[in-house]
């Protein structure tokens, strides 16, 4: 009896928990099934219709700016005007034509204002059952699986007749492509490309309208890609390139998923010097997206040749890929040919650097969008630092960017008193 | 009496050999449904999606699908094709289990992407891609009941719970209710790692598309927050010709849609 009255005397308690358990229970059902059926409901209201495909997709875009310097100079403002349309449609059975162009009317305070229209492809395309292609005319070839910096992206120089931003996304947005003739043959695990771009016979021309071959076809080139699945999600891209006399440049880029949100990738491209590209993204649950990038470029100087080249202390260690007249005299005219030299090329003006991306998609609220990075030089410490929130409605978007280099004058990241700029952009989807 | 334990024992026994012929083998069923939502040809659809938060529209898409099975892995490969809003026209996103390629042609460039990105606002490119839940999943039981579905109407169903069969599966766990006597999908219940309830979908609305009775909507409510609602209709189902050579990284900047 000692024993089994103590159980007696907890049952009202027990049965007390087990009435509170169920009547917890049937609440949570009980609003489980109301909030399904308020979701049904809105279904029961939705009314959808398929958008229709299009040829042609159109855009507008306006933006203003604000620049501060660090040498005392007043600020600056200025104000750009763009459309951008891309059209892509069937000519006859087995051709299709393709058109990408923007047009830029560029103005800034106490300057002249400057209208740039950059065609950025512009080809034709034959397929024969669909995996024997061919293509005629400029056709913008990307390649690369770094996200800023791409050592096998060989088609890359003097392709941006007009910068609109320093986001990697951006720039390659932008950029023209090259004339060639493509030719592609694909199969169930893999491809093989080649092409060939002719060399014209014109210097890059910075007249509005002109097509600007002279930037993107300054010499004659070639080059050749097989890419061929290894394994389940292993499918490395192999490129070999060359032009003139210089020495045939290979490449090759893989990217790797581990578990799954990380993705890893390593560019290398080789012959001439050496260059890498190798970083990993992470990805959180709530579309938040992490970059870290480490670039390489065994063309450029190291830290005591940069520290040479930027003081003027040491004019024959400007690197052999410095082509062309020296801009100005003085002991610095080296240095800002090569700096003029690398930027055109989309080249990294010193060895190393360091690279860090974060976006994050539906701040908050749909469709608002944060993104920033820095990029990183560990030989002079200068960084530039930018950033973009950005709300898009179906047609129309509004984004406030900000930019901001730090380092000394002649420093990688910050050669010039330029220090800070703010940009308003509109933007609207036709 | 030992006659009597017999009889009884005969009787328990053929008792449970009539249920376990009466309840079919869970994979079974599974497979079944699968059949009722996915065609077994290469085929093509569209999909609008309407997100709602709190009860307001709060973001729409149109998407071209074109998928394929892939006879070695038991799996779809699917490409995704933005037809809108206008902005995401002509982007792209190959699905290849978890090999997946985010194409842009503004760029030209294709940035392979990891499945925990989203690229859909509340739904994940999961959502819309073709599945084979009995190729990604075991269940692990199956037992009748009485649930009602996406149009209010009592189903007598058969609720299997499924564990991952392959270790890329998406979902730690999957609940779902599927009709006894047609196999059609009529409810699920996706659970995370921790077993936290990620999303409740409602399949309803089914008319025949090529050649079967197939559900074209699928209501999604968050877990965490169920006033977020995304509504899938699905239409334009074709037969499309699909070859291997295109369900891959390379071919994305050459695809046109149909």
């Amino acid at each position: 009896m000692r024993r089994v009255a103590p159980v007696l005397g907890r049952l009202p308690l027990a049965w007390a928990w087990a009435f509170a358990v169920a009547g917890v229970g049937l609440t949570v059902s009980a609003r489980a099934a109301s909030e399904d059926e308020a979701a049904l409901a809105l279904a029961d209201k939705t009314v959808t219709e398929p958008t229709p495909q299009r040829t042609c997709l159109e855009s507008v875009e306006a933006a203003g700016d604000q620049t501060t310097y660090s040498d005392g100079r007043a600020s600056t403002g200025g104000g750009r005007g763009s459309f951008n349309v891309r059209c892509d449609g069937a000519l006859a059975d087995g051709w299709r034509a393709t058109l990408s162009d923007r047009f830029d009317y560029l103005g800034s305070r106490g300057s002249a204002a400057q209208a740039v229209n950059s065609l950025k492809e512009a080809y034709v395309s034959f397929r024969d059952g669909g995996t024997e292609l061919l293509d005629v005319g400029r056709v913008n070839v990307r390649e690369g699986a770094g996200f800023a910096y791409n050592p096998t992206d060989y088609f890359r120089a003097n392709a941006n007749r007009t910068i609109i931003s320093i986001d990697p996304a951006t720039l390659r947005d932008e950029r023209m492509g090259t004339l060639m003739v493509r030719s592609q043959t694909l199969w169930s695990s893999g491809s093989l490309t080649a092409l060939y771009a002719p060399g014209v016979n014109a210097e890059p021309n910075t007249s509005t309208l002109n097509p600007d071959f002279g930037a993107t076809n300054g010499q004659s080139r070639w080059m050749v890609m097989l890419s061929q699945r290894l394994a389940d999600g292993l499918q490395p891209k192999v490129s070999v390139t060359g032009h003139g006399n210089q020495a045939v440049q290979a490449g090759v880029s893989v990217t790797e998923l581990i578990g799954r949100a990380t993705v890893a990738y390593v560019e290398w491209s080789g012959g001439l010097s050496s260059r890498l590209s190798t970083g990993l993204t992470y990805t959180t649950p709530y579309k938040l997206s992490l970059t870290l990038e480490y670039e390489y470029n065994g063309a450029a100087p190291d830290a005591r040749a940069w520290q040479a080249l930027r003081t003027g202390t040491a004019a024959s260690t400007a690197p052999a890929t410095s082509t062309g007249p020296a801009a100005g005299t003085g002991p610095l005219a080296t240095y800002v040919q090569y700096r003029q030299d690398a930027a055109a090329r989309g080249e990294l003006a010193t060895r190393e650097n360091g690279f860090a991306y974060v976006s994050w998609d539906d701040v908050i609220i749909n469709r608002l969008s944060l993104t920033g990075f820095v990029r990183f030089d560990p030989y002079d410490h200068s960084r530039v630092v930018w950033g973009e929130a950005r709300y898009h409605g179906q047609h129309a978007g509004i984004a406030l960017q900000w930019q901001r280099n730090s380092g000394d004058a002649t420093s990688d990241l910050a050669p010039w008193p330029r220090r800070q700029s703010w940009t308003a952009l509109i933007d609207y989807y036709f | 009496m030992r006659t009597v334990i017999w009889i009884l024992t005969l009787i328990g026994l053929a008792a449970s050999a009539t249920c376990a012929a009466e309840m079919p083998d869970a994979q079974e069923i599974l497979a079944a449904s699968d059949a009722v939502r996915n065609p077994g040809k290469p085929f093509g659809l569209s999909i609008v999606l309407v997100e709602y938060r709190d009860s307001k529209e709060s973001d729409s898409n149109t998407l071209g699908i074109y998928s394929k099975l892939d006879g070695q892995t038991g799996r779809y490969r699917t490409l995704i094709s933005y037809v809108g809003p206008p902005r995401d026209a002509g982007k792209l996103v190959l699905e290849n289990g978890t090999e997946m390629w985010f194409y842009d042609p503004s760029s030209e460039a294709s940035i392979r992407i990891s499945p925990q990105q989203r690229l859909l606002g509340q739904a994940s490119t999961g959502d819309v891609v073709t599945v084979n839940f009995s190729h990604d999943y075991h269940a692990e039981a199956a037992t009748s009941e009485d649930v009602i579905d996406g149009d209010r109407t009592q189903r007598h169903c058969y609720k299997l719970e499924l564990a991952p069969a392959v270790p890329d599966a998406t979902y730690h766990r999957v609940e779902m209710w599927i009709e006894q006597t047609t196999s059609r999908p009529v409810k699920a219940k996706f659970y995370s790692d921790s077993d936290h309830l990620l999303k409740t979908a409602y399949y309803r609305q089914f008319h025949t598309e090529l050649g079967s009775e197939r559900p074209t909507e699928i209501i999604i409510i968050d877990g965490l927050t169920p006033s977020w609602v995304t509504v899938m209709r699905y239409s334009h189902y074709a037969w499309r010709d699909i070859p291997d050579s295109w369900l891959q990284r390379d071919y994305l900047p050459r695809f046109r849609p149909e």
